[in-house]
């Protein structure tokens, strides 16, 4: 019997890693306790695959959407987690929540380990265990636990709270409780333990690893800042160390940054470039990476920085979120278009890969924005492919707790049940306007030949569902 | 084994009825005195089972009629909510889930207010309760907590 098996809840339509198992493990063993760590989340995107009812899952996972034709491979997706779970014969369940979009497989997924395994104790944690949408004022994990359908929940930074609920000290902040305490040096964590990952099973296949928590903005749409308040950041020896580490142990040298940016601090993130370029010089296999970027002015990212990102060779992805510059700088992003030209010419100069994350629809752009985006897309086609890889899409969201929806009334703005569903009273942009938007502007990038993600396409799915309604 | 949760709405006029709730032979709830008002009925069961509910005390005079023929007493339990294992059925599938005999007829009608004297029964058919869920097509719903109180 094993103390604690610690699992990825699915419904992170995914292709890589996850690495909140992984983080845990390594916290748990360092404690004296015997862990495992299932990535269950991408087990599932496996069956998924390869199921001929893959939409239906997908939908069930996302919307729990129970469809007759495919109910019995519900019960059977359900019930090849449960068995996977039990085959471990853990004392403790300990399911992370990435985001909300694993709350309905895990409801589930408990609704029948209850029945079947009576005595395993299931604690849930992660950012994904707040509450549903913006207008409920019930909490997921205390609706979960009041119907018995877990035991405990841990709120926030797990590496220390876990072990706490494991050795008993169910007082610890953040155990069956909204207040926590962040982490207050990310230094002295120990590294990730991927023992227990196949990565060859994965699509894209790489190391995650967390170099900061937190944002160095306040972007008024982003509930990252609501979670980690603080800005938290390891030093560049230390990432390294274990970038070095994990090369040692599992022969990859990709690197997947899971965090909000990764040149929050500048001066630890050039030196890890250093590190990196360094390494790569005499490398056979060299390291290569991607992870979120925040613009900045031309004179705080000059041209020695590109330089080290192409040699380190990373890919960027951009937070753009809007192109209409004072949309953007007000919903708190602090650069200018010409900020945004200056890192396009480098990338192209450098040959660094982008990858673009534009908010569709944001909620104070109105249709005259929206014209303004499709001729700014027109007008940068030459970027097309090299040096933007892929433009991904979002639905503006107004998601719980975050500054955007504390604003909800300043914006004279009405919300619907999910949170892509709202009506700028201002701005005259109706949820359908914005949809019809998403459907032109995904149209006119394949036309000019940019790759897109629609990234929440499901939110997408799920938004045009409730205008039906 | 399961819990079993009925979500009541109890109406008394001369005393309440009386309910005695069996799987097969065995007992397992009896009540004679509800207290009016909002309430819940709870026992466990194994699965998958035929529960079958005996409802008696009920008398012709307990319906009290104003002069205008509209009832403005009644004694009466009403299912509002139904719970396996903290999990709620939809409200809208709770009358249809339950066959009811009235006693001195051989007609099986679909009801959660149970006014009367006779035999209801419920299946709760199915591996487990997660498959009799998912035949139903019964979503959990993590927004509308009041659907515990049976309101929707």
């Amino acid at each position: 019997m094993i103390d604690v098996l610690i699992c990825s809840a699915p419904g992170t339509l995914s292709s890589r890693p996850t690495l909140a198992p992984a983080v845990l493990k390594s916290s748990a063993m360092a404690a004296g306790f015997n862990a495992v760590a299932n990535d269950l989340n991408n087990e599932v995107n496996n069956f998924i695959k390869k199921s001929k009812f893959k939409k239906e899952l997908e939908n069930f996972l996302l919307f729990q959407e129970i469809s007759n034709l495919a109910s019995f491979e519900i019960e059977t997706l359900i019930k090849f987690c449960s068995d996977q779970i039990l085959s471990f014969n853990p004392k403790v369940l300990a399911l992370s929540l990435l985001t909300q979009d694993n709350q309905f497989f895990t409801i589930w997924l408990c609704y029948h380990l209850r029945f079947i395994a009576p005595n395993l104790k299931i604690v849930i944690g992660g950012s994904g265990i707040k509450n549903f949408i913006a207008e409920s004022s019930i909490g997921y994990a205390d609706l979960l636990k009041s119907r018995k359908l877990i035991d405990d929940y841990v709120n926030g930074d797990g590496e220390y709270s876990l072990v706490e609920y494991l050795k008993g000290n169910l007082t610890y902040p953040g155990i069956n409780s909204t207040a926590w305490q962040q982490i207050t040096n990310l230094n002295e964590l120990p590294y990730p333990n991927f023992d227990d990952y196949n990565f060859s099973q994965y699509t894209e296949s790489g190391i995650p690893i967390c170099d900061s928590r937190g944002c160095v903005r306040t972007c008024e749409f982003c509930d990252i800042i609501e979670h980690w308040k603080k800005y938290q950041y390891r030093t560049a020896e230390n990432i390294f160390a274990e970038m070095l580490y994990q090369i040692g142990k599992h022969k990859i040298t990709k690197f997947f940054f899971y965090n909000s940016l990764t040149n929050g601090n500048m001066k630890e993130f050039s030196k890890l470039l250093d590190y990196i370029c360094e390494y790569n010089i005499n490398a056979k296999s060299k390291i290569s990476w991607d992870g979120y970027f925040i613009i900045r002015n031309k004179d705080q990212h000059p041209r020695a920085l590109w330089q080290k990102i192409k040699q380190s060779n990373g890919t960027l992805q951009l937070g753009i979120e809007s192109v209409i510059e004072k949309v953007r700088i007000n919903l708190g992003k602090k650069f200018t278009n010409e900020d945004i030209d200056h890192h396009l010419a480098m990338a192209k100069e450098f040959s660094v890969p982008l990858i673009l994350l534009l908010i569709v629809g944001y909620p104070t752009e109105t249709k005259q924005d929206f014209e303004f985006t499709k001729k700014w897309f027109e007008d940068r086609k030459h970027y097309a492919q090299f040096p933007v890889k892929s433009v991904i899409f979002s639905l503006a969201s107004i998601l719980p707790n975050t500054e955007l929806d504390r604003k909800k009334k300043d914006y004279n703005i009405t919300q619907g049940e999910i949170p892509t569903f709202w009506i700028s009273n201002t701005t005259q942009v109706s949820t359908q306007d914005r949809l019809e938007y998403y459907n032109v502007l995904t149209k006119l990038l394949f036309k000019l030949k940019f790759s897109y993600d629609t990234g929440d396409g499901t939110t997408f799915k799920a938004t045009k569902q409730e205008t039906l309604l | 084994m399961v819990t079993i949760t009925f979500l009541t709405k109890v109406q008394n006029s001369n005393g309440s009825m009386a309910l005695k709730i069996y799987n097969e032979d065995l007992l397992l709830y009896e009540q004679d005195n509800f207290t009016e008002g909002p309430g819940q009925i709870n026992f466990i069961t194994n699965w998958p089972s035929v529960i079958t509910i005996y409802a008696s005390n009920k008398k012709n005079v307990d319906t009290i009629f104003n002069n205008k023929g509209q009832v403005i007493a009644d004694k009466a339990v009403e299912i509002t909510g139904i719970l396996i294992n903290g999990f709620a059925v939809h409200i809208d599938m709770i009358d249809k889930l339950f066959h009811c005999i009235r006693d001195g007829s051989n007609i099986t009608t679909h009801e959660n207010y149970w006014g009367f004297n006779g035999c209801i029964k419920i299946n709760f058919t199915g591996e487990s309760p997660m498959r009799y869920m998912l035949e139903l097509g019964n979503q959990f719903d993590v927004n509308r907590l009041e659907w515990q109180d049976g309101k929707k």
